[in-house]
């Protein structure tokens, strides 16, 4: 490599090193705070793509007085489903939310039992709705 | 003598580096998967219901006029005299139509009654 050559490196890297110095040094005359911002678009996917059924569980209760629905046992669960947060909500006219119940999913199996407390009344309910997330 | 072209690109590749690192983020969704349905009712039709008494308490309830659409159903009944109460089940008949179903305990029969039944399934 020849003094040319040299010459013409070390000049090409001073001048990166100058633009840097430029670009830091505008920034900082400025004195700009901000909030940091990153983002990324992906998509949102249900964790089984197999139906799931709902069958009820009624008792009699003298508070209501009638029948109440006390427990939704829910069927075909996968096991990509496993062990994720799931809310349950019976609702009724107007779907009007009745009552919810709340947890987790098993680790295995194909079902699970959702419990109602208080109960909700059998004749009310017209609607239920399912959210598994996790 | 330096060649201009190299000395923009000698600018501009440490420019763009840092740009892609600062537009660069890690993100990881998770599963989230919804739905809501109706509840249907196997039937909207008005049925009969009838208490079955021996001597002074009621023993069975016979629920009558169930159509097909009620077949396989789980058919709950309780009566409450408003001291006790008292329940049976049965599964309604493939075709519908008539059923009896039998109270656990015999419930005295008193002035004021509630019969209450539920249809689960099918």
């Amino acid at each position: 490599m020849g003094d040319h050559s040299v010459k013409r490196a070390l000049i090409i890297a001073v001048a990166g090193v100058l633009t840097f110095g430029a670009v830091y040094g505008f920034a900082a005359s400025l004195n700009l705070t901000t909030d940091s911002l990153g983002a990324v678009d992906t998509s949102v996917a249900a964790c089984q793509a197999g139906a799931l059924t709902a069958t009820y569980t009624s008792s009699y209760a003298s508070t209501v007085p009638g029948y109440a629905v006390g427990t939704v046992t829910v069927n075909g669960l996968a096991s990509t489903c496993y062990s994720k947060a799931y809310k349950i909500t019976l609702s009724g006219a107007g779907n009007a939310s009745l009552g919810e119940a709340t947890g987790t999913t098993p680790a295995t199996g194909t079902s699970f039992a959702a419990t109602f407390s208080p109960a909700v009344n059998a004749a009310s309910v017209t609607g239920i709705g399912v959210v598994i997330s996790g | 003598m330096v060649r201009p072209r190299s000395t923009i690109l000698a600018i501009i590749a440490p420019l763009a580096a840092a740009t892609a690192f600062a537009a660069s983020l890690s993100f990881a969704p998770g599963s989230l998967g919804a739905d809501q349905e109706a509840v249907s009712r196997c039937t909207a039709a008005g049925l009969g219901v009838i208490q079955n008494v021996s001597g002074t308490t009621a023993i069975s309830v016979t629920v009558s006029s169930l159509p097909s659409a009620c077949g396989g159903a789980a058919l709950q009944v309780t009566v409450n005299n408003q001291v006790t109460s008292s329940s049976g089940s049965t599964t309604v008949p493939a075709g519908g139509g008539s059923v009896t179903v039998t109270l656990s305990v015999p419930v005295a029969i008193t002035a004021s009654e509630q019969v209450d039944l539920v249809l689960t399934g099918p």
